[in-house]
């Protein structure tokens, strides 16, 4: 230190400048402040796309799904309108061959196939059975074999086995 | 941060004012980066149209291009000097410090100077306006003798047209520091002082002055001219036949011409009488500077507060612009080695006031 006095604090800023550095302070911080707003609406913008895109894929992939889950389930239902139809022409079948069996006559077992029919039971003669069972198995099935055995009270247990011919089975499926 | 980036845009201005008994000198330096851009200079004379105003309005317009600008000051102060402790204690054997301010320097020394005048100095400026920095001239003359102080003992001298500051340095120490100011001092005393002191060992000063004036004095030329113009206004009184002249009018010419030499040899022989004049106080000064030199070193070797040692050589630093005669005093009175520097303190002042920003 070399001066008896220490020297007056100098700054540039003088009211003038004060008075212009705030004001252009206020305008840049208005303006950044804009700007850092747009900023992060921007952004905001970008992530809400990508959010959307992301939901778009989603709801696609989900729509995919669903167009298989339908198709797989129209099948299904399908199916089962089928096995329902199908179960439907047997009850109806069943119904109808129980309605051919004669009141002489006593069905033990009945086994359905796919393209005949097998009837086991006991009738009290052949007669009875060739009149009022085989005649309408015969108009029914192409094919028709019966094999008799003769019970000890006098009764015959048959086994009638019934086909249908390809040809046959096909219309019969179609209807 | 901010500060560097404001030094970037703005000069340094610094101004140095030196005070003087007729005049105000002003010395203007823009600088960035310790480099100086360029630099003004004015001179307020002291008379009876300088109004303070003139000078404020002038420094002002120096701070309306930078808010970095400087005022430094040299201490004119009668009552200031050098002490060679930074002791307090020790400090009160040399000076009664109550109404002192000093500075320490290097913890070896202390410059101080009188608070009143201190304040009265701060007062030179009005309005808004202050001194930044004022600066004792011994630091001046330290600063400007940076390069020998450090050296053996040797006698400092810093003159200036109205005052003398006498140091002498041992190894960048202080040994010993007076100020004179020319003004306070009672006309011819130092003259008388030194007639007296050296009387008795037969005064070569007086001889000498003797024989610069005789050396000086060319009037005989003039008085010749003179001579000779009285012996033509002599000869016109003598004229008799007055119609002998040609015509009134080329008598009257002739009479016009002749007062016109006549004012015109009145103008050269005052041109004369000022230079004579300027040379004479300007021998007178020296002498006067001599003697102050001679006074002031007889008492630092008298002196028991001061550690004396043998003084061989003399280093001036020149702002008053001695003449030869000033070296041919000390070097046949003194038999000292005398180095004469012409000092330009304004410049000075800025590089102490450089200095002072750096540690700012």
């Amino acid at each position: 230190m070399y001066s008896y006095i220490k020297p007056t604090k100098k700054t540039p800023l003088t009211k003038d400048v004060f008075l212009i550095v705030t004001f252009f302070s206020i305008s840049f911080f208005m303006l950044f402040s804009t700007y850092g707003f747009l900023l992060y609406k921007d952004y905001k913008f970008k992530k809400d796309i990508a959010s959307f895109k992301q939901q778009q894929q989603e709801l696609a992939n989900n729509i995919t799904n669903m167009k298989e889950s339908i198709k797989i389930i129209e099948e299904d239902a399908n199916f089962a309108q089928k096995i329902y139809t199908t179960n439907g022409v047997l009850k109806d079948s069943i119904d109808n061959l129980f309605d051919l069996v004669p009141d002489h006559i006593t069905l033990s077992k009945a086994q359905i196939l796919k393209n005949g029919l097998i009837l086991y039971g006991i009738t009290p003669n052949k007669e009875v059975y060739e009149y009022m069972l085989e005649a309408p198995l015969k108009s029914i099935f192409t094919k028709n074999y019966t094999s008799f055995f003769q019970l000890d009270n006098g009764w015959l247990q048959f086994v009638s086995t019934n086909y249908l011919d390809k040809n046959d089975e096909e219309y019969v499926d179609e209807n | 941060m901010f500060n560097k980036l404001f030094h970037i845009l703005y000069d340094t201005i610094i101004i140095t004012i030196i005070k003087k008994p007729h005049k105000i000198h002003i010395f203007t330096e823009f600088s960035q980066k310790n480099k100086v851009k360029k630099s003004y200079e004015k001179e307020f004379i002291l008379n009876d149209s300088y109004k303070p105003h003139l000078l404020t309005n002038y420094l002002k317009d120096f701070f309306n291009e930078s808010p970095y600008c400087y005022i430094s000051l040299l201490d004119t102060a009668t009552e200031q000097g050098a002490i060679p402790t930074c002791k307090k204690q020790k400090m009160e054997e040399f000076q009664n410090l109550v109404t002192s301010k000093y500075l320490c320097i290097n913890d070896t020394w202390a410059c101080y100077t009188s608070k009143p005048e201190l304040e009265k100095q701060l007062k030179l400026l009005h309005d808004d306006l202050k001194v930044d920095f004022i600066f004792s001239p011994f630091l001046i003359l330290s600063n400007f003798f940076k390069d020998k102080i450090s050296g053996p003992i040797a006698l400092y001298a810093f003159l200036q047209e109205e005052s003398v500051t006498i140091a002498v340095f041992q190894n960048s120490t202080l040994l010993f520091g007076d100020y004179i100011d020319l003004n306070t001092l009672v006309e011819d005393e130092l003259l008388l002082d030194n007639i007296n002191e050296t009387e008795n060992t037969k005064t070569e000063d007086e001889i000498d002055i003797d024989a610069i004036n005789l050396d000086d004095i060319d009037i005989d030329d003039d008085f010749g001219d003179l001579d000779s113009f009285g012996d033509e206004i002599a000869d016109l009184d003598t004229l008799d036949d007055i119609n002998s002249l040609e015509s009134e009018e080329t008598l009257e010419q002739q009479l016009d011409d002749n007062l016109e030499e006549l004012n015109n040899q009145d103008d050269q022989k005052e041109e004369n009488e000022q230079n004579k004049d300027k040379k004479e106080e300007k021998i007178t000064m020296d002498f006067q500077f001599f003697s102050i030199i001679q006074k002031a070193l007889g008492y630092y070797y008298h002196s028991d507060q001061y550690k004396s040692d043998f003084v061989e050589n003399i280093y001036v630093a020149d702002a008053a612009g001695v003449t030869r005669e000033f070296k041919k005093y000390i070097e046949d009175e003194m038999f000292l080695n005398v180095f004469i520097r012409t000092i330009e303190v304004e410049l000075e002042l800025i590089s102490l006031t450089k200095k002072e920003l750096e540690n700012l």
